[in-house]
């Protein structure tokens, strides 16, 4: 979302805001459709997608003095693996 | 005598007859919300709700089971009825907003509305969550009985005189009521969240790069600022659900109010939900208000574009 322009982010909006819920364990239902959408979208019929890694990635706020933010270092953890099936593809 | 007078004043705030512009003039902020929210998704219809979308449609059935307004699960599953489906909502959205057969295309957009927000809940927000339940009152509501191409065509076939025929407003309350919630209940939401109560919350609103959208004066992001404005937020979310009841408070409030949400629309990237929101405002205005600021708005047209006279230049 950060790297859009306002214009974009404005359309995009609803995509940060799936992002959020998909993010939240009570969801992880949603993980194989995502995982089958991201594999459609990104594979071809000559090079099909094989899997599929959805990665979280997040970093604390840590408030400082005077209002100042300390960002903490991002961190990283793989929320789901899929083995992508050729049906998922049709 | 106590169960009489409370029984009197029920009635009188959900049936005593008052004009119904506040609700006509919602519906017009109503619809045009609902297009600019349809009109904001409209790169994403397919990608979000068709036959391919990101969830599926049996995900999200097994999700929501049960019986649901959902008219994705009785559509055929095709690119062509999805967008088709979104073309027909979008044109009863503008036909609602001028007033054109209103009750039915009130009726429309609300079956319409819960349609997409079943078929994917996890893209909604609190201000499609609030259209969704005012488009249900609205359907009720007299809102075709003013500023509507309804009565224009009322008036040309002589069924209705110049003056609009008071209505009863409980549609427009049940709306009324559902906003006053909506800030109650926010605040009672922020009243479990130690962030809120230690007055902090606003600086991590502030870090949220994602969320961020124009700049905001530095002097706001001091800590006593963010507290006070934590704690504001809650105090105002607070009188906005309950004291907006009390006449003399209202139209402060809600001055208060649209400033909060302009703050908002101006500092966070939230599409429309400020919008959705402070629609509602102008059911708590009192119609005579209405009729008053209207008259004001065309004297001042009418001097404006009115030549002088020759007596007047005398």
């Amino acid at each position: 979302m950060e790297q859009l322009t306002l214009h974009d982010r404005y359309f995009k909006e609803r995509y940060r805001k799936f992002e959020e819920n998909l993010q939240n364990d009570k969801n992880d239902a949603l993980w194989p459709d995502v995982a089958r959408y991201i594999a459609r979208a990104n594979g071809t019929a000559a090079n099909p997608a094989k899997t599929v890694i959805l990665v979280q990635e997040l970093s604390v706020l840590t408030p400082g003095a005077q209002g100042s933010y300390r960002p903490e270092p991002w961190d990283q953890h793989v929320l789901y693996g899929y083995g992508v099936k050729p049906k998922d593809l049709q | 005598m106590i169960v009489k007078s409370l029984t009197a004043a029920w009635n009188r705030f959900f049936f005593a007859k008052q004009s119904p512009t506040p609700i006509a003039l919602f519906r017009i902020a109503y619809g045009t919300s609902v297009i600019a929210t349809l009109l904001l998704l409209c790169p994403d219809w397919l990608a979000w709700y068709g036959p391919h979308a990101w969830i599926s449609l049996p995900t999200m059935q097994a999700l929501e089971p049960g019986r649901r307004l959902n008219l994705f699960t009785v559509i055929p599953q095709t690119d062509a009825w999805i967008n088709g489906l979104f073309w027909a909502f979008l044109g009863s959205a503008i036909l609602l907003t001028v007033g054109f057969l209103t009750r039915i295309n009130s009726a429309i957009v609300f079956l319409c509305l819960t349609s997409i927000q079943q078929r994917n809940l996890f893209i909604t927000h609190g201000g499609d969550t609030f259209l969704r339940v005012a488009g249900f009152f609205l359907i009720f509501a007299p809102a075709g009985a003013a500023f509507s191409v309804d009565r224009l065509i009322r008036i040309w076939r002589r069924k209705e005189g110049p003056q609009v025929r008071p209505r009863s407003p409980w549609a427009q309350r049940m709306i009324q009521i559902q906003l006053a919630l909506l800030y109650f209940a926010s605040f009672c939401w922020k009243l479990k969240g130690p962030a809120w109560l230690q007055g902090t919350a606003l600086f991590y609103i502030d870090h949220l790069d994602a969320l961020k959208r124009f700049p905001v004066p530095a002097w706001l992001l001091h800590p006593t600022a963010l507290k006070m404005g934590s704690w504001s937020a809650m105090a105002l979310e607070f009188s906005l659900g309950v004291l907006i009841w009390v006449k003399d408070l209202r139209y402060i409030l809600l001055a208060l109010g649209l400033l909060f949400h302009l703050s908002l629309e101006y500092s966070l990237n939230i599409p429309m939900f400020q919008w959705d929101i402070l629609s509602a405002y102008i059911l708590f205005v009192d119609p005579a208000d209405i009729t008053r600021a209207w008259q004001w708005i065309r004297c001042r047209a009418f001097v404006k574009s009115r030549k002088p006279l020759a007596s007047e230049q005398l």
